[in-house]
């Protein structure tokens, strides 16, 4: 215990909701549920981190749930400095600068947030490679072929197939292949068990596949002159659409289906789950959300009316999600063991390893893997 | 609390009485040897306790590898690094070939008529377009028509008073921003002419982005002629195409349909 002094064994109690017996606490670490409340879904609690609510809009404990809450500041930081270097570039008319740098800073972000939790355990070049390099790859061709369809459709004024096209075409397209690269780590590694493993990969690979796609699209307007004409206002908007709004919506939309592909082998009892995390309910928001962007940026020509709705979507679609990791977390496994004492990666309190913190909460799914190695030794 | 001796073993998952030497929980099936069995202990509130907070240096730091200075400013070089080097081979790829589109000396045109016509008759400004039977008509109304051509389109539209010059300029003006980006112009249309009018015009390049929000490389021409109070503006747009005249692979298609107007 701490500084060789003794403590008591926390005494144990039953669990309300999963009836298991188990240490004392804020939270059973079983199941996570509030053990003075029993309440099983904990809304004010988010299993990633506890001391977030559910239904609340954050970025980097949706996307990025492996990361501690102490971690998440620099990263917030380096969300915020890459924004302001796009802005500063805007303003200053280097609109092709601006346009690399936005599509850029999600995609790196999410590397050196791979890095940091060390998600690829012992295989980073093919866990990079099979989301990042094929999701860009994937991007890079889907976007070449069907970008000169859909000009030579806009140019000839044929809106009704260029509807179509963009639409439905494209955006159904690219959510399948945005999937192949996370479906291969599905099918060639097993051991990547996780359900937030699988959220991992396909929000990576989504980010690959939208950098590539992005550069692509917007490459008659990057190879333009360096200082462009246009609004920095339109630009600004622009900017904001394709390096933030579409970037997340395509991480979440492919997270979505990989973490309930990943959690319907992970939790093979298939008892008590919400219908929000079935496949069927994934594949159903997920392509739902991608035509509707794709309908939408097609008929609304207005910039700023197009960013809001488009703002308004990816808030929704980062909340299901987030209720979606909520519960994939919460997912009872036949794991039951009370391990030794170590301290929590989340909170830092010293308590019994099990699949949730006794004392706040947080799902020891949800720590970086490194740290949940480095806890174990410790012990 | 002290920990009871086990007697009744209870399933840690679903909380139903285990059958002595049971493998498995007979109500929903959960292993039963990773499973505690201490028998519950008294129902009722569960007792407060409060566990001790880690020393510092037991914490488990290792979950951070990248030093929190290193995460902000490494995203900002690895940015700077990667806009300069990917907009550096867009400009210099612009460069090579912004130059190579024929604008001036290009060959002498050669004028095919188109192989079958059909026509649009503007009943609010009188005139009489021809046009090839194999473009798309895409909107029409008594001032003008919009069709669509083999890979561009072509609009031709009257309107009254002003001078030809500030309808182009208007024309060009209006174009919205939010969707015609670096719109430059490239060239004049010399012998400009709509039908047996003269006329102004001129010839842009400019990046469309689409509804799509991609963008593609335009050129396109804007031709005005007036005759009495009406004034009629023909714009046409194509693909960039370096190897055309103009940059427009369809300039002799429009070049014919202006020269087949008829002022009736």
């Amino acid at each position: 215990m701490t500084n060789g002094e003794e403590r008591e064994a926390p005494p144990l109690v039953t669990c309300s909701r999963c009836g298991s017996t188990v240490p004392a606490g804020n939270f059973c670490g079983h199941c996570g549920a509030h053990l003075s409340t029993g309440n099983a879904r904990r809304p004010n609690a988010y299993a990633a981190v506890p001391n977030q609510k559910v239904a609340q809009l954050a970025i980097l404990s949706t996307l990025f749930p492996h990361l501690p809450h102490r971690r998440s500041g620099p990263f917030r930081v380096a969300l915020v400095a890459g924004g302001a270097l796009v802005v500063m570039l805007a303003a200053m008319h280097l609109f092709a600068p601006a346009t690399v740098a936005a599509v850029c800073v999600l995609p790196i972000l999410y590397l050196m947030y791979l890095y940091e939790v060390e998600i690829y355990e012992s295989e980073p070049w093919l866990v990079v490679g099979a989301t990042f390099v094929i999701g860009g790859l994937l991007g890079l061709a889907l976007t070449n072929i069907t970008g000169q369809s859909l000009s030579d459709l806009v140019l000839t004024g044929d809106r009704d197939s260029a509807l179509v096209l963009a639409g439905v075409g494209i955006p159904v397209i690219a959510q399948i292949l945005m999937l192949a690269g996370p479906l291969f780590l599905y099918l060639a590694r097993d051991r990547f068990l996780e359900p937030l493993d699988g959220l991992a990969f396909g929000a990576a690979a989504a980010l690959g596949f939208t950098l590539a796609s992005s550069l692509t699209a917007f490459w008659p307007l990057i190879s333009g002159p360096l200082v462009a004409s246009g609004s920095p206002f339109d630009w600004a908007v622009r900017l904001t659409r394709a390096g933030l709004l579409i970037a997340l919506i395509n991480a979440s939309t492919t997270a979505l289906i990989t973490s309930a592909v990943w959690l319907h082998r992970y939790d093979r009892l298939h008892v008590g789950r919400p219908l929000s995390t079935s496949i069927l309910a994934a594949l159903v928001v997920a392509f739902g959300v991608q035509i509707a962007v794709g309908v939408e940026g097609f008929l609304v020509d207005d910039l700023l009316v197009d960013l809001v709705i488009v703002g308004l979507i990816t808030a929704l679609l980062l909340l299901f999600i987030r209720n979606v990791i909520h519960d994939a977390l919460l997912v009872e496994g036949v794991e039951r063991e009370i391990g030794p004492d170590a301290p929590c990666p989340e909170c830092h309190h010293i308590v019994p390893t099990m699949r949730f913190c006794p004392n706040c909460g947080a799902a020891r799914a949800a720590a970086s893997k490194q740290g949940r190695a480095l806890t174990t030794v410790k012990a | 609390m002290a920990v009871t001796a086990p007697t009744t073993r209870f399933c840690g998952r679903c909380g139903a009485p285990l059958a002595p030497g049971a493998g498995f929980c007979g109500r929903c099936g959960t292993p039963v040897l990773a499973q505690q069995v201490f028998a519950p202990p008294p129902p009722g509130p569960p007792p407060a306790y409060q566990y001790a907070r880690a020393p510092r240096a037991q914490y488990p730091t290792g979950q951070g590898k990248l030093a929190p200075a290193l995460i902000a400013g490494g995203l900002v070089v690895v940015l700077i690094v990667v806009a300069v080097v990917v907009a550096g081979i867009a400009i210099a790829q612009f460069a090579n070939g912004h130059h190579s589109a024929c604008t001036t000396n290009c060959a002498p045109k050669i004028v095919t008529p188109l192989p079958e016509e059909a026509s649009f008759r503007s009943t609010k400004y009188n005139f009489v377009v021809n046009y090839s039977s194999g473009w798309t008509v895409r909107d029409q109304d008594d001032s003008g028509i919009t069709l669509g051509t083999r890979v561009g389109s072509i609009e031709i539209f009257g309107t009254s008073g002003g001078s030809a010059e500030q309808a182009v300029d208007l024309v060009v003006r209006g174009l919205p921003t939010a969707k015609w980006q670096d719109v430059t112009q490239v060239d004049r249309v010399r012998g400009a002419h709509i039908g047996d009018e003269e006329g102004v015009g001129a010839i842009y390049s400019a990046n469309l982005i689409n509804g799509s929000q991609s963008a593609v490389k335009v050129r396109f021409a804007v031709i005005a002629a007036k005759r009495g109070d009406v004034t009629v503006i023909v714009f046409a747009v194509d693909p960039a195409d370096t190897k055309s005249p103009n940059g427009m692979p369809e300039g002799q298609a429009f070049d014919y349909l202006c020269t087949e107007f008829s002022w009736s």
